[in-house]
C-alpha cells in the first residue's frame, strides 16, 4: 500500500520538477537516498530534507543549496537509515504463497478447456524439442568417448588423375609405419582395413560376416574400445589372431570358453585364433566393427606400394604438436620421397611432370573428432551424418518451441484479463506490484511445470517409436545429464515465464480505481501482441508446410525418375563363386524356369561401380578415365537397359570378346559423331588393348541422384562374382524361394546371399527418406499446436462477444454474417503470415536442393497450396467457434443479466 | 537501575517531542532545538536520534496527511509514548535528588 501511493506521489512530483527545476533538489541526490534509505523510513526523511531544502534556497541561494543538500543527504549513511533485508513487519508470506498456489489451481480447474489446450499445446511442444535434443545429442556423441579423441585424425587421399577428382578415405600400407617414423609429433599411427562378406566357419556353424577389420595391434591402446577377454596389449600381434566383438562371440561360441577357438576364414583358408573378446562398440561410433584381424595375419600390411591406397590410416599425435605443420610434412616430404618414385615407374612421368599436367596428389586430413559430421569422403568407413541435418533439427525444434509457447502465451494473457479484479482486490489489501507479478510468474510456470513433466513421460513412452522413425538406437538415459536437466529446467522456467510475463506486467500495472470501477475488465488487453504472435506461430507453420511438401516431391522425383534400368524384380545374389564348377549349370537351370525372365554373372553391381580405368582414343595422348565392368550376353535384358545405337552382345558374334558397350557420357565425351565401330585403347593390361564399341545405352543412373552420370563401359564375360535375376512373380518370397532351391541343389552347404536391386537404390535415399518423414511429423506437430492455440483463442473471443452476438442476431444479421465477423481477423493473420514465409522456405528449400545432381523445379503451386492449406485448417479451426456462435438463440445470450 | 539509559542529546529531542505534541516531526523538531538550546543538529542526527528512541519505545510514530510542500510526501510524526514520560520524569526526579545533594556551600561559590 505504501509503495503505492508513493509511486504515484512520485510521478506528480517529476511532473513539477520539470517546469521549475532549481526549487527541486538535485535529482541524482534524491535517487541516491531512495537508493540505500530503508522503504520505511524514506517517505519521512526526504519529505524531512524536501521542505528544508525550500529553507536552505532562501537563506543561501540555490546553488549552495543544493551541494548542502547532498551534504545532508551523505549524513544520512548511517546504520538506521539503511535497507534492510526484511522488513521490520512480519507478513505471513508463507500463507501467501499458498493463496498463490490456490488460486493457480482454481483458475486452471475453473477453466478446463483453455487449461486443457494450453497443456495440451505446450506438453506435446516440450515433448518434440526433447526428441529433437536427444537426436542432436546423438549426432553430436560420435566417437567422443575415445580418451584421445582431440588428439586423434584420419589420413585421406586428395588426387586429380586423368581429370577424374577423387577424394577418399584410403592411403597406402606403408603410410602408417613411415609418420611414425619420420614426422615429428606423430604418437602412433592405425590401420583398419575393412573386409566385408567374409564367410566365417566354425565346426559346422557357417556365417557370412561384415565389419571385419584387418587391424594394428595398438588397437586397444589408440581407442578407448574395451576388451573384456584378452590382453589389449597382445591380442592382435600375432599373424592369424582375432578379436570378436561380445555379441558376436556369444552367436558362435554360446556360453561357452571363447579364448583359443579357432575360426576358418573360408574365402583365404585361413585359421584364426580368437586372442579376446572385445566389449560390443557403441552405436555412436564411426569404427563400429564386428571382427578384429590382426595386420600381420596378411602380407598386404608389409607392402611398400604407396600407390595401393586401400584402407584409411589414422594417428594421433602428441600434446603440442601442431598437425599442420604434421599435414605439410606429409604432403612436401612423404609424397615425394616416396611416392614421386613409384609414381615415375607406373606413369613414366616425374611427380613433378605429373603435378605440371593437371594432376594432384596430396594427402588430407580430418579430426576423429570431426569424421561423423563434417567428412564426406568416398570410400568411408561406416554412415556418416551431416551437420546441415543437426542445424535443420535445431531450427525445427526452436520453431516448435517458439509455436508452443506462443500459444501459452496468447491464450494466458487472453485469460488474464479475466482477472483484473482479482488483481485489483489484492491490491486493495496491499499486495506490492512485485507480490502480484510473481503470482501470475508462478501460476505459468506451474503451467510449464506440469508440461515438462508430462513431455518427459511421454518422451520415454514414445521413444520406441522415435527410433524408429529416426532409425537411431536412443535412450532416455541420455537426458539424464546434469547440463541437460539444468537446460531443461531453465527451458521450463523461461518459457513459464515469457508466457507469464505479459499478464504479469501489465495487469498488475493497472490503477486500482480503475480495475475496480471496470473500466479495464472489458478490453481484451493485448490484442496486437496475440496478432503478432499468430502470425509469427502461421509463418513457421507455412513455412514448414511448403519445406515438407518440396521435400517429398524431390524424394518422389528420385525415386520415380527413369534410371534408364529397371530396379524392380531383380534379385541381386552376390559371392557366385562359391558354386564352383556349377556356375554355367546354375544359370542354366534358372534360365530353364518359366517364372525367371533371365540370368547374368557380371562382376560389378549397379550402384557400385568402383572399378574406374584410363582409356585413350587410337593414335592420341589424352587420358579418358570411364568406370568399366565385365557382364554377359544377358546383362542388358535383366537389368532392362535400353539400347539407343547399335546392338547387344550376341553369340553370333566370336569378335564380341573385345566389344563394348558404352553410356551416353562416353559418346558424349569421346565427341563421336557414330559411335558404333568406333575403338578405344585400354591400358590396364599388360598390352595396350583395342575395344569396339558396338552398342550404346542410353545413360542410366547407376550411382545416387546426387551425382551426374558418370561414363561407364561395359565389357563381354562371364566370370564375374555377382549374377542378377530378373524375375517374373508379383511376390518376391517366391521368387526367393525358387533361386534358393536352385542354390541348394548345386552347393547345398555354402550360404545363399541376396538381395534386391530396388531396395539397394531406395537405402541410397534412406537419409532424405528419414529426413522426410522427421520432418512431416514435426510439420503436422507444429500445425497442430499451432492450430490448438487459434482453436482457444477463437473460443475465448467468441465467449467475449456472446452479447455483442446475440444483439447482432436480435437485429437481424443471418448465421454467416456472424461467422464471417467472427473469423475475418484470423484470416488476416494468417495472410499476412503467408507472404512472411515464402521467401525464407524458398531460400532454404533452395540450398537443400543444391545437394541433388537431378532435382525439382521449385513450382509456385508448391506456395499456394501450403498457404491454401493453413488457411483451410485455421478457417476449419476458428470456424467451430464462430458457427456455434451464430447458431445460438440469442435470446439466451442476451438474457442472462 | 534503569534498563534504558538516556543520553543527553535523546534526553533533549525527547524534551522537545513532549513539548511539540502532534507537531512533532523532523524539521519541527531541528527548529524547536535550534530555536530553544542554539544547538545547530543536522536533520540525520535527528532522524538518528528519533529512530533510536522509537526503538527503545519511548516514541511512536505514524504518518501524516499528504502535503503540498514537501512534494506530497507524508511527515512521519513522534508523539512521546507513556514510557517515555516515565522515563523523563525519572530522569527529571534523579536529577533533582542529585542536586538537592549538593552541599550549599558548593553552590554558592560555584555562582560567585
Amino acid at each position: 500500500m505504501a509503495a503505492y501511493s508513493f509511486c504515484c506521489i512520485k510521478m506528480e512530483d517529476n511532473l513539477n520538477h520539470k517546469k521549475e527545476d532549481y526549487n527541486r533538489p538535485p535529482r541524482w541526490a534524491d535517487h541516491f537516498l531512495e537508493w540505500f534509505c530503508s522503504s520505511e523510513l524514506l517517505e519521512g526523511i526526504q519529505g524531512d530534507l524536501h521542505e528544508l531544502y525550500g529553507k536552505w534556497i532562501k537563506r543561501m541561494g540555490p546553488v549552495k543549496a543544493r551541494w548542502y543538500y547532498l551534504f545532508n543527504v551523505i549524513l544520512f549513511l548511517r546504520p538506521f537509515a539503511f535497507r534492510r533485508k526484511k522488513p521490520h513487519y512480519h507478513v505471513n508470506y508463507i500463507a501467501m504463497y499458498k493463496n498463490f498456489f490456490i488460486v493457480a489451481l482454481r483458475n486452471m480447474v475453473r477453466q478446463k478447456f483453455y487449461s486443457f489446450i494450453t497443456l495440451l499445446g505446450l506438453t506435446i511442444g516440450v515433448a518434440a524439442t526433447l526428441f529433437i535434443l536427444l537426436y542432436i545429442i546423438d549426432e553430436l556423441s560420435y566417437d567422443k568417448f575415445h580418451t584421445n579423441i582431440d588428439r586423434m585424425y584420419r589420413v585421406g587421399l586428395n588426387g586429380k588423375l586423368a581429370g577424374q577428382e577423387i577424394h577418399v578415405a584410403l592411403t597406402p600400407p606403408p603410410l602408417a609405419q613411415a609418420m611414425v617414423r619420420e614426422v615429428p609429433g606423430v604418437e602412433s599411427a592405425l590401420r583398419m582395413w575393412q573386409w566385408n562378406d567374409v564367410v566365417i566357419r566354425y565346426e559346422d556353424q557357417v556365417y557370412t560376416e561384415d565389419l571385419i577389420f584387418h587391424t594394428d595391434s595398438n588397437f586397444f591402446d589408440f581407442f578407448s574400445f574395451k576388451l573384456i577377454e584378452g590382453d589389449p596389449q597382445t591380442a592382435l600381434k600375432e599373424p592369424n589372431s582375432m578379436v570378436l566383438k561380445e555379441s558376436m562371440a556369444k552367436k558362435i561360441f554360446g556360453d561357452g570358453e571363447k579364448l583359443g577357438k579357432i575360426l576358418i576364414f573360408s574365402n583365404e583358408n585361413k585359421a584364426m585364433k580368437v586372442t579376446g573378446v572385445a566389449e560390443d562398440p557403441t552405436h555412436n561410433t564411426h569404427f563400429d566393427f564386428n571382427y578384429l584381424v590382426s595386420f600381420s595375419s596378411n602380407d598386404f600390411g608389409e607392402s611398400d606400394q604407396w600407390l595401393s591406397n586401400t584402407f584409411p590410416t589414422l594417428f594421433l599425435i602428441n600434446e603440442n604438436a601442431d598437425i599442420n605443420e604434421i599435414v605439410s610434412k606429409l604432403n612436401n616430404e612423404l609424397i615425394p620421397k616416396y611416392v614421386g618414385p613409384q609414381l615415375q615407374q607406373l606413369l613414366g612421368i616425374s611427380l613433378d611432370q605429373f603435378l605440371e599436367q593437371d594432376g594432384a596428389y596430396g594427402y588430407f586430413i580430418d579430426a576423429v573428432k570431426d569424421l561423423h559430421l563434417y567428412s564426406h569422403v568416398d570410400f568411408d568407413l561406416g554412415t556418416s551424418g551431416d551437420i546441415d541435418y543437426i542445424y535443420i533439427f535445431a531450427a525445427i525444434g526452436l520453431f516448435i518451441l517458439i509455436i508452443a509457447s506462443t500459444n501459452f502465451m496468447n491464450l494466458s494473457t487472453a485469460k488474464s484479463s479475466g482477472r483484473a479484479r482479482e488483481v485489483g482486490m489484492r491490491k486493495t489489501f496491499g499486495s506490492s506490484k512485485k507480490q502480484l507479478i510473481g503470482q501470475f510468474l508462478i501460476e505459468s510456470i506451474n503451467y510449464s511445470l506440469i508440461a515438462v513433466l508430462i513431455a518427459i513421460l511421454l518422451v520415454i513412452i514414445l521413444l520406441p517409436n522415435f527410433n524408429l522413425l529416426s532409425g537411431k538406437d536412443l535412450e532416455f538415459s541420455y537426458l539424464l545429464k546434469p547440463g541437460l536437466i539444468a537446460a531443461v529446467i531453465s527451458l521450463m522456467l523461461f518459457v513459464g515465464f515469457l508466457a507469464g510475463s505479459y499478464p504479469a506486467f501489465y495487469l498488475t500495472s493497472y490503477r486500482i480505481t480503475e480495475v475496480l470501477k471496470g473500466k479495464v475488465t472489458k478490453g481484451m488487453g493485448g490484442g496486437r501482441i496475440r496478432g503478432v504472435l499468430i502470425v509469427l506461430q502461421f509463418a513457421i507453420s507455412i513455412l514448414l508446410i511448403i519445406c515438407t511438401i518440396l521435400v517429398y516431391n524431390q524424394l518422389q522425383y528420385t525415386q520415380n525418375k527413369n534410371l534408364g534400368f529397371i530396379k524392380e524384380k531383380v534379385i541381386v545374389i552376390s559371392n557366385v563363386d562359391r558354386l564352383n564348377s556349377n556356375r554355367k549349370a546354375f544359370k542354366d537351370a534358372l534360365m530353364g524356369e518359366s517364372n525367371i525372365v533371365a540370368a547374368s554373372y557380371s562382376n560389378s553391381m549397379i550402384p557400385e561401380v568402383y572399378n574406374t580405368t584410363v582409356f585413350r582414343k587410337p593414335g592420341l595422348e589424352e587420358d579418358h578415365i570411364v568406370g568399366v565392368y565385365f557382364a554377359d550376353h544377358e546383362h542388358v535384358e535383366v537389368l532392362g537397359y535400353e539400347l539407343v545405337k547399335g546392338r547387344n552382345f550376341s553369340r553370333d558374334f566370336p569378335s564380341d570378346s573385345t566389344a563394348m558397350l558404352v553410356n551416353q557420357v562416353v559418346v558424349d565425351e569421346m565427341g563421336w559423331e557414330e559411335p558404333i565401330g568406333e575403338k578405344l585403347i585400354s591400358y590396364d593390361g599388360p598390352q595396350p588393348l583395342e575395344l569396339e564399341v558396338v552398342g550404346v545405352l542410353k545413360d542410366f543412373n547407376f550411382e545416387s541422384l546426387h551425382a551426374n552420370v558418370r561414363p561407364i563401359l561395359i565389357l563381354l564375360g562371364n566370370f564375374g562374382n555377382v549374377m542378377s535375376v530378373r524375375f517374373k512373380m508379383d511376390d518376391p518370397k517366391e521368387a526367393i524361394s525358387l533361386i534358393e532351391g536352385k542354390w541348394k541343389d548345386f552347393v547345398p552347404e555354402e550360404p545363399f546371399e541376396f538381395s534386391f536391386l530396388d531396395e539397394t537404390f531406395d537405402e541410397m535415399y534412406r537419409s532424405e527418406q528419414r529426413l522426410g518423414t522427421l520432418f512431416s511429423t514435426f510439420t503436422i506437430l507444429a500445425i497442430l499446436i499451432a492450430c490448438l492455440g487459434l482453436f482457444g483463442l477463437a473460443a475465448f473471443t467468441t465467449d467475449q462477444r456472446t452479447k455483442e452476438i446475440g444483439i447482432r442476431k436480435a437485429m437481424g444479421a443471418s448465421g454467416f454474417i456472424i461467422a464471417r465477423l467472427m473469423s475475418t481477423e484470423f484470416m488476416k493473420y494468417i495472410l499476412i503470415a503467408f507472404i512472411l514465409s515464402i521467401y525464407p522456405a524458398y531460400y532454404f528449400i533452395n540450398n537443400w536442393l543444391e545437394n541433388f545432381a537431378y532435382r525439382i523445379d521449385i513450382s509456385i503451386w508448391v506456395f499456394l497450396i501450403s498457404g491454401v492449406t493453413a488457411l483451410v485448417i485455421a478457417l476449419l479451426t476458428v470456424s467451430y467457434h464462430a458457427l456455434k456462435s451464430a447458431r445460438i438463440n440469442p435470446a439466451t445470450t442476451l438474457r442472462y443479466e | 537501575m534503569r534498563r534504558n539509559y538516556l543520553g543527553e542529546f535523546e534526553e533533549i529531542v525527547l524534551l522537545i517531542c513532549a513539548q511539540l505534541g502532534n507537531e512533532a516531526y523532523g524539521v519541527s523538531i531541528t527548529e524547536a532545538i535550534h530555536g530553544q538550546t542554539g544547538r545547530n543538529v543536522t536533520i540525520s542526527a535527528i532522524h538518528a536520534t528519533l529512530s533510536r528512541l522509537e526503538k527503545k519505545g519511548l516514541l511512536n510514530s505514524h504518518m501524516g496527511g499528504v502535503t503540498k510542500e514537501r512534494g506530497g510526501r507524508r511527515k512521519r510524526f513522534f508523539t512521546i509514548t507513556l514510557y517515555g514520560i516515565q522515563i523523563l520524569n525519572e530522569v527529571l526526579e534523579l536529577r533533582q535528588q542529585l542536586w538537592q545533594r549538593i552541599p550549599s556551600v558548593v553552590l554558592k561559590w560555584k555562582t560567585i
